[in-house]
């Protein structure tokens, strides 16, 4: 008979990811799940000890503004911005900040994204549901993230319980990416997306997705590295609102080759991000 | 270790490995030694409860595996699928109001019969989060307070609040605790920290495993318990708790 301790060892080795991970989707506690924090160094002590204890290496961060307001206004990005960089600042460069812009005041937000990114060093752009992907606004700051050399993140769902109006849709994704096929971008929520998304963002090479969203569905990891390539899958927990270690479960325990799996825990989100992102001497 | 929330069948929106070997397979290689198992393909089903005698095969067949019958009261023949559930030993009906289309406020005479049974009660208010439903087959979750008022009418019965999401069973957590024979499985408690978050609760005897294979990955499931918990609380959640539970049941 196994005893729980080592019933318990024996799922933590199942677990073992073999290897550095990168996380491509997370939030502040701050911004979601109700959780009575100490600022900033409180965030990132129980934020950052929850992914350690799962084996994340690394974490892009965006936060989405202590309100998390679904249209905010400049200076609202701001204050978001600033609370990630203080979070990167205080995790000794665990956390990797993503700057946070609305669409709804674009020359806003190109000057926040050459504060941030160029300025401050953040090493991508977050796009959340002001605007669908398929407004024009977007066009500068898509443009901004080329010159700058960094992915953009773009929130993205398939709800049959009906999108936000400024929620963008898969198919939103690939009307941006085809305007901009320069640009990287990441989908957000594999699982949100389901197999439609993936459809919908298939012909579209400079689109990655994020293996975050919704339910450990079984299957979902491997349909989207069989339609899209492994080279076009990287890991995302959307943390706080997800588990870190159950959504790493959805790559570890999915049935993939052991190159497969690295390239969406690692390989591909390194190649992705700026070199300022420090991940070249952690392998 | 017992994993009290495994189902088997085909379902409709999600290609799944859904065969009793497939779902059987998966639970074991992450630790389960028994298995509460129930029928999906009963679940849009006329008659739901047709699909019962697959997984009553299977409990026969395999000593790991003890059946786990849908039961839809609206259903003529309800209360012979209870003698049933009795005759064969299993010891746990699932409902799944939102699918078969009652309200648990009218539920008190059929809770009282499961209750003379002496069989436990799932109340299952999620198999599947209704932003990722087909379009044409949506089901909305079944309200939890409802599920917790309905133990609390019927207090001599054990009642397993099935597929509530972290915060729902946290809000709940005070109505829990003051019912005895009252429970909440872990299958869909999401969210960083969201285990400990229930235990610091006060729920750590309350708290069931249960991985909603194969709709969702059971290394998944375990994740959320070996990476936050510790060995003794894994132990309650894991093994202890169902072991109780079922108790009741026989």
């Amino acid at each position: 008979m196994t005893s729980t301790a080592d019933l318990l060892r024996l799922v933590r080795d199942r677990l073992n990811p073999g290897g550095p991970v990168i996380d491509a989707h997370v939030h502040p506690l701050d911004n979601f799940g109700g959780f009575h924090i100490d600022g900033v160094r409180g965030d990132v002590d129980r934020l950052c000890g929850a992914a350690r204890r799962a084996g994340i290496t690394r974490a892009c961060l965006f936060s989405l503004h202590t309100t998390v307001p679904r249209d905010p206004t400049p200076a609202q990005c701001r204050q978001a911005n600033d609370y990630a960089l203080a979070m990167r600042d205080t995790s000794d460069g665990f956390f990797l900040p993503f700057c946070y812009v609305s669409p709804t005041t674009p020359d806003a937000a190109v000057a926040e994204i050459d504060r941030c990114v160029g300025g401050e060093g953040m090493v991508g752009i977050k796009l959340w549901v002001a605007q669908r992907a398929t407004d024009p606004r977007l066009d500068p700051i898509l443009r901004r993230s080329v010159d700058l050399a960094v992915p953009v993140l773009q929130h993205a769902w398939r709800k049959t319980t009906g999108n936000l109006p400024g929620e963008s849709f898969p198919a939103d994704v690939a009307d941006l990416a085809r305007r901009h096929p320069q640009a990287r971008i990441i989908m957000a929520h594999l699982n949100g997306c389901n197999p439609r998304g993936v459809e919908d963002v298939r012909d579209c090479d400079n689109v990655y997705v994020d293996t975050s969203g919704g339910d450990p569905e079984t299957g979902m990891v491997e349909l989207a590295v069989e339609r899209l390539g492994a080279h076009r899958v990287v890991y995302g927990s959307d943390a706080p609102i997800r588990h870190f270690g159950v959504t790493l479960a959805k790559v570890v325990g999915a049935r993939l080759s052991d190159a497969d799996k690295r390239a969406v825990l690692w390989n591909n989100l390194k190649g992705l991000l700026p070199e300022r992102a420090g991940l070249g001497g952690v392998e | 270790m017992i994993d009290t929330c495994v189902w088997t069948g085909h379902w409709g929106s999600l290609a799944i490995p859904g065969t009793p070997s497939d779902v059987i397979d998966s639970v074991t290689a992450v630790g389960a030694t028994k298995i509460l198992l129930s029928p999906l393909n009963g679940v849009w089903a006329h008659n739901l409860h047709a699909a019962n005698a697959g997984v009553y095969a299977v409990a026969a067949a395999d000593e790991r595996v003890l059946a786990a019958p849908l039961l839809d009261p609206t259903l003529p023949t309800w209360i012979e699928q209870v003698q049933v559930a009795v005759d064969v030993g299993a010891p746990l009906v699932r409902w799944l109001p939102a699918y078969s289309g009652f309200a648990l406020q009218s539920a008190d005479e059929w809770a009282r019969i499961v209750t003379e049974a002496q069989r436990i009660l799932w109340v299952q208010t999620r198999l599947e989060d209704p932003r990722r439903q087909h379009p044409l087959g949506v089901v909305p979750d079944v309200d939890a307070a409802a599920v917790i008022d309905l133990a609390r009418r019927h207090p001599d019965l054990a009642v397993v609040l099935g597929g509530a999401t972290w915060k729902t069973v946290l809000d709940l957590a005070p109505a829990i605790l003051s019912l005895p024979h009252c429970y909440a499985d872990t299958s869909m408690v999401d969210g960083v920290d969201s285990a400990l978050r229930l235990i610091d609760a006060g729920l750590e005897t309350r708290l069931l495993y249960g991985s909603h294979a194969p709709l969702f990955m059971p290394l998944g499931a375990m994740a959320r318990i070996v990476f936050d918990v510790d060995n003794e609380t894994a132990h309650l959640i894991l093994h202890e708790n169902a072991s109780t539970l079922l108790d009741c049941g026989r």
